[in-house]
């Protein structure tokens, strides 16, 4: 027969998913209530029952290398109506945790993500980099008078740090992203060149949370991601909108409250705080809904918050005006936006990496429903 | 045999096909037999069959045998009614309480039919699982044994009404009646409660209970009945239309650890069997199974190849985990997975068969016998004396609760370790 296909068996593979969340796959008997139940899927080759068997035979490269795994929304409707408790939903998500060590470039930062023995030592990169930035910068000298954090970090220090973070993380993700897709197109038939309108339409999903709305289990995550989604959106655009005011008007931080800038940004910190509390109470009260929270998940999420809430306190500690805690506060602020920024497509906040490129990737190929 | 009869009686609780199996034939053994049924007639689930597996022939027939077993054999007493409320003892001399309900119609009764014909109040069938309705008064069904009518005491409006009492011509009919309790010697006890079909409201999604065109296998099984609420012609419930496609889904509650953890066992016999139904009836109908595995154990393997060569027959490995009413052709939807086709499927059908499963009727115990975490009742968990039957010990079908209960019979009668 010429279209045998090989089947590999990787039980090491197995037994990482196992340790990765998904303990639960060897349950499964393959009777597709996950795949009836799910509103996500699409209709041709839809998930996730195909992955489950992919997953008891570890068959990695079809799991890693294939868009439907990140198309799954763990939504957890299929583990509420799976009758085995094999819980795809936890299983999916432990295959997409351990993508993101699968794609990183350089693979070493993607493995130390996964890894809680290495969490010290990619938080030291960002504190001594500051530190030793401070002290060049002021020598670690608190600034006398008003509170003004560019006297204390120059924006030109700033962004001599933050920048090439930037532009390593924008190197990275792009590397990381061509694995993945070069992947998919080993891997699934189609063409697999992007088209305009699966951009589009991926795009227009995401903006809309379409996909989250079809949840029923988990269908309070709606909310708080799209309060998240849309606060980092707004922070984001007030990072840059400071940027041009600086080195295009010459208008300098701090900005006043009633600047436009100003209220996007303190808008923006307000949505993600109260999305990200949200999702740590709904994680924390209604497990069975929310699926298995990771080491990965808790770091991400984790991270988001503290970021949030280091941002909030500098800026609320500058108005109330205590120097003794604004600055150290505002110190700490910038190490886990650094975390954030440069270790972008090793943490989980990949996944809007590759959900997105898996959208678009499925979209092109004609399975977008 | 060398070893004499027991000096008491061997009790058997349950009058189905494992209880009557087992009473006629401890009785044959040479035993005394008592022979309680809760409901007003014996039979059981069996009765309400249309035909059997493999060879689809009526239940019926050996029914009418069993009945005739018990009619000429003066060591068999038979309680209709009764329930039993406490054992106690041990192997060789039990008691056993048992509560007669109320016996509002007594053996005078010659089912001629008259009180029925006056009695004013309706009520759900359920012999035929609501599907229709009767009198207050009725007889299930036209072979019923004992062949009397029975009173339903939550429908009757008592004797304020007494319109049958005054139109029977034999003095059968006393609404005075009240309940009594009897104190039964037991040599030894069979257990044989019976099942009852899983409540498909349970299943989240299949839409059981919404949509009237959506039923489960017991209940096809009378809708395929010439005695039954359709006489037998393949109709949808909701507006009597003639069925041109008929979806089966296999495992609806069985196999589910959110309802039951293990296999029915009969259930893709059932579905099978029910196809050769629609086969029958409406030859031209699409029948399509959808199911986890089809289950045909042994020589039933040939029934499966059997049905599965059919036209018009078409197996769809997939459980169908949602279904819902069609507002456009009154029919109902359903959403599976073809899994051998790698695709998502929905599909419009005249009607739903859901083949729910066993569950024990006496899934909280009898008289103080606990049954296990699953409602059935384990030999190795009973006393000495105490043997469980038929489908109160685990999911099996007719044939095999025939082989049970006469095992259990002998046990009663020569006293074998469970």
């Amino acid at each position: 027969m010429n279209n045998t296909e090989y089947l590999e068996p990787d039980l090491a593979f197995v037994a990482r998913l196992k340790r990765a969340g998904g303990e639960s796959v060897k349950k499964c008997f393959q009777c597709a209530t996950c795949v009836a139940v799910c509103d996500v899927t699409q209709s041709d080759r839809p998930f996730p029952r195909k992955e489950m068997i992919w997953a008891q035979w570890g068959l990695k490269e079809k799991l890693f290398y294939n868009p439907d795994v990140w198309l799954c929304h763990q939504c957890g409707d299929c583990s509420t109506h799976c009758p085995r408790g094999a819980k795809p939903s936890d299983v999916l998500a432990a295959v997409r945790n351990l993508s993101f060590i699968e794609y990183a470039v350089p693979g070493f930062l993607g493995k130390m993500h996964s890894s809680p023995a290495a969490l010290v030592a990619l938080f030291a990169l960002p504190a001594a980099v500051l530190l030793l930035a401070a002290i060049y910068a002021n020598g670690l000298v608190m600034p006398e008078g008003e509170i003004v954090y560019s006297r204390f970090f120059p924006l030109a220090v700033i962004d001599s740090i933050f920048i090439p973070a930037a532009l390593f993380a924008l190197i990275t993700s792009i590397l990381s992203l061509k694995k993945l897709w070069s992947g998919m197109k080993r891997n699934s038939p189609g063409k697999g060149d992007p088209d305009a309108a699966a951009v589009f339409g991926a795009v227009k999903d995401i903006l809309l949370h379409k996909k989250f709305a079809q949840c029923r289990t988990n269908r309070p995550r709606y909310t708080g991601h799209l309060l998240i989604f849309f606060g980092f959106l707004a922070l984001f655009a007030t990072t840059n909108l400071v940027m041009m005011y600086h080195y295009l008007l010459g208008r300098e931080t701090p900005l006043a409250l009633g600047d436009p800038v100003k209220l996007l940004g303190n808008a923006g910190a307000l949505a993600a705080f109260a999305g990200v509390s949200y999702i740590i109470a709904r994680r924390l009260a209604a497990p069975d809904e929310t699926g298995k929270t990771s080491y990965q998940d808790w770091t991400f999420i984790l991270t988001l918050y503290a970021a949030i809430i280091t941002g909030i306190l500098a800026e609320s500690a500058r108005l109330a005006d205590i120097p003794a805690a604004a600055y150290p506060v505002y110190f700490t602020h910038l190490v886990f936006v650094f975390f954030l920024i440069a270790y972008l497509p090793f943490s989980k906040f990949a996944h809007m990496l590759y959900r997105t490129a898996a959208m678009i990737y499925a979209g092109s190929n004609g399975k977008n429903n | 045999m060398a070893t004499p009869a027991p000096k008491n009686p061997v009790v058997v609780i349950g009058g189905g096909i494992a209880g009557i199996t087992a009473a006629v034939e401890a009785a044959e053994c040479g035993a005394n037999v008592i022979l309680l049924e809760k409901r007003a007639h014996l039979g059981g689930r069996v009765a309400r069959m249309h035909k059997y597996f493999p060879k689809l022939c009526a239940p019926y027939c050996g029914l009418e045998l069993n009945f005739r077993r018990i009619r000429e054999n003066p060591a068999i007493a038979v309680h209709t009614r009764a329930e039993v409320a406490e054992i106690k003892g041990q192997y060789g001399d039990f008691t056993v309480k048992v509560r007669l309900q109320p016996q509002m119609v007594n053996a005078n009764c010659t089912a001629c039919g008259k009180c029925a014909e006056v009695c004013p109040v309706e009520r759900q069938d359920h012999y035929n699982y609501g599907m229709g309705t009767t009198k207050a008064i009725y007889m299930p069904h036209p072979m019923a044994f004992p062949q009397r009518y029975n009173i339903s005491q939550k429908a009757c409006i008592g004797k304020e009404c007494g319109k049958c009492v005054q139109v029977c011509e034999y003095g059968a009919i006393n609404l005075d009646a009240r309940e009594t309790v009897l104190e039964l010697k037991a040599h030894s006890i069979v257990v044989a409660t019976g099942w009852d079909p899983y409540n498909g409201a349970k299943l989240q999604g299949l839409s059981f209970g919404v949509s009237p065109n959506v039923i489960s296998n017991v209940m096809m099984e009378r809708l395929a009945s010439p005695e039954g609420p359709a006489k037998g012609k393949l109709v949808r419930p909701s507006d009597g239309k003639e069925v041109r496609d008929v979806v089966f889904a296999q495992c609806a509650g069985s196999r589910d650890e959110n309802h039951l953890p293990y296999c029915s066992s009969v259930c893709c016999l059932a579905s099978l069997k029910q196809a050769a139904y629609v086969r029958e009836a409406a030859p031209d109908a699409k029948i399509f199974i959808y199911y986890i595995d089809i289950r045909t154990p042994g020589k039933y393997e040939r029934f499966y190849r059997k049905i599965a060569a059919e036209p018009n027959v078409t197996l769809i490995k997939g459980k169908i985990a949602k279904a819902e009413h069609d507002p456009e052709t009154g029919g109902v939807i359903i959403t599976a997975e073809d899994v051998l086709a790698g695709k998502k499927i929905t599909r419009k059908t005249d009607l739903l068969v859901i083949a729910t499963g066993m569950q024990p009727a006496a899934q909280n115990g009898v008289g103080g016998l606990k049954a296990d975490e699953n409602g059935f009742f384990t030999n190795a968990a009973l006393a000495r004396g105490i043997y469980a039957a038929g489908t109160a010990r685990l999911p099996q079908d007719v044939s095999s609760s025939i082989m049970d209960a006469t095992a259990a019979a002998l046990k009663a009668v020569y006293g074998g370790r469970p």
